[in-house]
């Protein structure tokens, strides 16, 4: 029985007393032990000196808590709560005096000295504490831990709409440049398809030119460059006519290097046109994404979470100052619970700030700051869509139709001069040589225009100047 | 005033019919009798007793003191009579005791009569009065007689006041009896020349009209009873006259040119504000090209416009767009295209800042409405407006006409700042910057200049946040202490802003006491040190096409300035002007 009545006790010693008032009470108790201890004959003098402290306890403790909601608001379109701040200690202050002069009024009519100096004190005192909690800049920290957030916010929205507008005018630019491309490989495409049809003619025609001049050789059973000047009436002209048959390939054949020239000009009358476009989209469309670029992170770098973190960190080594000047060891206490308040509600805003932060880092970088992703340069350049139709045109097979034909014209369009010797297959090479070389040269030209394509048409810089 | 003693009436009637000599103490004077026993200084004073050092105050001096024509003045505070210095009794019972025989009160007598003092005895007085350079206080000695009090009786033996002067109970023909006249003249003469001027209640305007209105009876007295007594009251009467009138002052155009200040200043700078406008674009009219449509800044060829120079539609105060924490002026639209001004853009701060001088020093009334012409920049901008992104060019500014009223040239920079057209003309305002070391006298004139340029936030600060009264005893039952008290000046402000535009033609400061400590610091631990003066000033208006110095119940002439610890000097009553 005992041992449990001990146990119990026990129990009892070692719980730990309730929290006592949020805001403290060791002030209150300080003054009331002064008046105790003050001389005077007054009993009443006393009386009234512990009702002023009650009142103004009261109300510091009431004021305190309007101090508390000032803080805690977490409106982002409240951003002046320090002039609120500021107003509510000012009326604090007012009160003390109003409470004090009463307090004096009421004492007897001839109060001690003690009495007297006691009451200046404790308003000097509290005075003090009051005037420096109005300049302590609490609540100007908060809000500017909290306009950091509209700030962030804003900003990120911003963003957005710039990013869609910009995607939207490169989109349109990257749609013109593909339009001009395909216009492009349309015309090539065409030119080839007549290139590959004059080529088929000049054969064909060829093909008969030669057949004839054949028959007559092994009619006449001469080398044409014999019977050309050994025959006469109507068997000259039958040889002649049979030879000019291969001069007249000679226009064919010019039609067939013009296909190039044409080609060429297509080619560089598109490759302009993408350049002016090219250039809207580097001059116009990426100094604009740089701008955004560098407007960025120079907002990150002026409004990133780390300032949020240093004004609270002002606001807490302003809050230990106040505190560790305070006069009595009664108001460190008081004040001290109230500073541990007014943190916590600002840790509060630091945390949503924080937040606000992380999501707007989530959503933005790798394209507005720090490296650019590969996604945001895909968006931008489309170096991927562009290789694409670079082996669109490369599908086309110029580079080994070309080199056919070339091989094609240097022997005499494939057609086979066995039926000839060698000194008649000369003759007939020569009257088309000057010609077959033309268009050999252009051949050659044309060949080169895939490689050209690739070099114009390179993506991979215009990616690069994406930074 | 002479008034006949009691005991002399008595003696008088007593002598009346009576063929022997008359008794002790009462001899003929002719034309009448004085009490030889019975010697006054003929000053009335008024007892200071708690102020530092204690004294009396000199608020009349009779007809015929023996302190007339001599360097004693109303208002001088007596500080010891022939070397023994007033002193301030210890408590009631010994200043009822003492107060009545002192120089001045009304049982004088019965302390000379102890001093075996006779009529002609000297008397040394030092006495303080204000500095006549306007600071402070001086003590000088004067010298004067005492003298037997006197009844003067005309050949019918009626009572005269004064040798050949009128009979105190005729009028002739006035209104009053010559004795309830002078007593009345008297009483106003010692309102208006004892402190008159620092207390109030007096309105010298008003008053100096109800003087006047006697100078018919002064010229009579003068005229018709000749003597001591009427010159004597004809030199009193002139000294309140020239009181009331107020001090002349020359006031030229530049000390009045404030009252018209804001208007005026106003009407110059714009009318040069437009003339320097139309010498701009006349002078770069060549470089300028329309604004719009402005170019594509994507698709367009910027190199074309870049450098070109435009002159840009007025951009209201509603056409500004916040990017992050940058903001923008912008102007245009979708169809036309924009322009875009960076408000960090070097001529465009310049021209904010000159906008800001111009409220400070001209008026605050200004339409920020700002035409701007630039110059274009080659890079395309794009900011979010109205929830769209809207693209156009950047514009670096080169000046910026504000509404109607100023033009800024920002290509103009002297000593880092564009300065707006007329501003080197507008008159400096006063440096209304103080040191914590200013003297009061320097508080109240920026005080003055303050009020005068409508420097509301000048004129605020210069109140003093604290409430201190004390009367330097060192005791704790004589303080009241505040450190901080709520000032509401919003309305002392605007009445004093009325006054000086209206009534008040200029303020003057015309005295500094002596600095006296009102708080000592030994009241408790801790206890501060305040300090205080006594700053008097002086309004002048306008009458009759003059400027004189008046006062009147809507003015405060003393203005008590304290500080804290050897702080700045702060005006310690909240009063307008």
């Amino acid at each position: 029985m005992v041992s449990r009545l001990l146990l119990v006790l026990l129990v009892l010693w070692t719980r730990p007393s309730p929290p006592g008032p949020a805001l403290g009470d060791a002030r209150a108790k300080e003054l009331k032990d002064q008046i105790l201890k003050l001389e005077s004959d007054q009993p009443k003098d006393r009386e009234v000196l512990q009702r002023a402290v009650d009142d103004y306890i009261k109300e510091r403790d009431e004021f305190f808590k309007k101090l508390l909601e000032i803080v805690a608001e977490s409106g982002t379109d409240r951003t002046n709560q320090e002039a609120l701040w500021v107003d509510c200690v000012k009326q604090l202050r007012d009160k003390l005096r109003a409470i004090v002069e009463g307090a004096k009024g009421n004492l007897s009519k001839e109060p001690t000295v003690a009495v007297l100096a006691f009451y200046t004190v404790m308003l000097l005192d509290e005075d003090k504490c009051l005037a420096a909690l109005q300049e302590v800049k609490v609540a100007e920290k908060r809000d500017e831990i909290v306009k950091n957030q509209a700030l962030v916010v804003d900003m990120s929205t911003k963003l957005q709409i710039k990013w869609d507008r910009l995607l939207d005018e490169d989109n349109r630019i990257d749609e013109h440049e593909k339009r001009v491309v395909d216009e492009l490989k349309a015309a090539i495409e065409r030119s080839y398809d007549d290139a590959d049809r004059k080529y088929r003619s000049i054969k064909e025609d060829a093909v008969v030119a030669v057949d004839k001049i054949v028959g007559l050789v092994k009619k006449f059973d001469k080398p044409i460059t014999v019977l050309v000047s050994t025959l006469t009436g109507a068997d000259l002209e039958t040889v002649k006519q049979a030879v000019r048959a291969i001069k007249d390939l000679e226009p064919g054949i010019r039609t067939f290097s013009e296909i190039y020239l044409k080609t060429n000009e297509n080619y560089i009358a598109r490759r302009n046109d993408y350049n002016s476009l090219l250039g809207s989209e580097r001059g116009g469309v990426y100094v604009l994404f740089g701008g955004f670029r560098r407007d960025t992170q120079e907002f990150v770098d002026k409004n990133g979470f780390s300032t949020a973190q240093e004004s609270y960190s002002k606001a807490k080594d302003a809050l230990d100052r106040l505190v560790s000047g305070l006069p009595t060891d009664g108001q460190k206490a008081d004040i001290g619970a109230f500073a541990k308040e007014v943190l916590e509600k600002l840790s509060g805003h630091l945390s949503a700030t924080e937040k606000i932060h992380n999501a707007f880092v989530e959503r933005h970088k790798s394209k507005f700051f720090g490296p650019l992703g590969p996604d945001i340069k895909e968006a931008l350049a489309e170096t991927r869509v562009w290789e694409d139709r670079l082996r669109m045109i490369e599908g086309l097979g110029l580079e080994s139709k070309l080199r056919q034909w070339r091989s094609s014209a240097n022997t005499f369009f494939d057609v086979s001069l066995s039926g000839l010797s060698s000194a008649d297959a000369e003759y007939l090479r020569k009257l088309i040589q000057e010609r077959v070389d033309e268009l050999v040269k252009s051949l050659e030209e044309a060949e080169k225009i895939p490689e050209k394509y690739r070099r114009d048409f390179d993506r991979r810089e215009v990616e690069s100047q994406l930074k | 005033m002479c008034r006949p003693q009691t005991g002399v009436l008595l003696l008088l009637l007593a002598n009346i019919g009576a063929t022997s000599a008359p008794t002790r103490g009462i001899f003929r004077a002719s034309p009448g009798f004085a009490q030889d026993d019975s010697v006054k200084s003929g000053l009335v004073t008024s007892p200071m007793l708690d102020a530092d050092p204690p004294g009396l105050r000199v608020s009349w001096i009779n007809w015929d003191s023996g302190f007339r024509g001599v360097d004693l003045r109303i208002g001088d505070r007596i500080l010891a009579v022939n070397g023994h210095a007033i002193v301030r009794p210890k408590d009631l019972r010994e200043t009822q005791r003492s107060l009545p025989r002192m120089i001045g009160q009304y049982a004088e007598s019965q302390a000379w009569a102890e001093q075996k003092a006779r009529d002609g005895t000297v008397v040394t007085l030092k006495v303080s009065r204000r500095s006549p350079g306007g600071e402070g206080a001086q003590v000088v000695e004067v010298r004067g007689a005492l003298r037997a009090e006197r009844l003067y009786v005309n050949k019918s033996n009626a009572n005269t006041l004064g040798p050949g002067g009128p009979v105190g109970r005729s009028s002739d023909g006035f209104s009053s009896p010559w004795s309830g006249w002078y007593e009345a003249e008297v009483f106003r003469a010692t309102r208006v020349l004892d402190g008159g001027w620092q207390s109030r209640s007096l309105d010298s305007r008003r008053m100096l009209k109800e003087h006047l209105a006697e100078k018919e009876r002064v010229d009579f007295l003068l005229k018709t009873y000749p003597g001591t007594f009427a010159s004597t009251v004809k030199e009193d009467w002139d000294l309140v006259r020239t009181s009331l009138e107020g001090k002349r002052y020359e006031l030229g155009e530049k000390d009045l040119a404030y009252r018209q200040l804001g208007e005026q200043r106003a009407a110059e700078i714009a009318t040069a504000g437009r003339k320097a406008r139309e010498e701009f674009l006349r002078a770069g009219a060549a470089q300028r090209i329309e604004p719009f449509p402005a170019i594509d800044p994507i698709r367009g060829d910027r190199e074309k416009v870049a450098g070109k120079v435009v002159l840009l539609p007025p951009i209201p105060p509603r056409d500004w767009v916040m990017d992050g924490p940058k903001a923008y002026l912008f102007s245009g639209d979708r169809d036309r295209g924009f322009y875009f001004v960076d408000t960090r853009d070097p001529g465009i701060a310049r021209v904010f800042e000159a906008c800001y001088r111009y409220k400070k020093r001209v008026t605050p009334r200004l339409d920020e409405t700002y035409t701007i012409v630039g110059r274009i920049r080659a890079e395309p901008k794009m900011l979010v407006i109205q929830n769209k992104a809207q693209t156009g060019l950047a514009v670096e500014v080169l000046a910026a006409a504000v509404g109607e009223a100023m033009f800024v040239d920002a290509t103009v920079i002297k000593d880092k700042i564009s300065a707006f057209a007329g501003e080197e003309a507008l008159r400096k305002p006063p440096d209304t910057r103080l040191t914590r070391e200013a003297s009061p006298r320097q508080v109240m004139e920026v005080f003055i200049a303050a009020l005068k340029e409508g420097d509301e936030e000048t004129w605020k600060g210069l109140f003093a946040p604290w409430r201190a009264i004390g009367s330097g005893t060192g005791k704790i039952q004589d303080i009241v202490y505040y450190p901080y008290r709520r000032l509401l000046l919003d309305e002392p402000f605007v009445a004093s802003r009325r006054l000086i535009l209206d009534r008040v033609h200029d303020v003057r400061v015309v005295y500094v006491s002596e600095v006296r400590r009102i708080i000592t610091g030994k009241e408790f631990d801790g206890a501060p040190v305040v300090e205080e003066v006594m700053v008097e000033l002086e309004h002048v208006g306008k009458f009759e096409n003059e400027y004189r110095a008046f006062t009147s119940v809507a003015v405060n002439r003393i203005w008590p300035l304290q500080r804290v610890d050897g702080g700045p000097w702060r005006i310690a009553d909240p009063q307008q002007l």
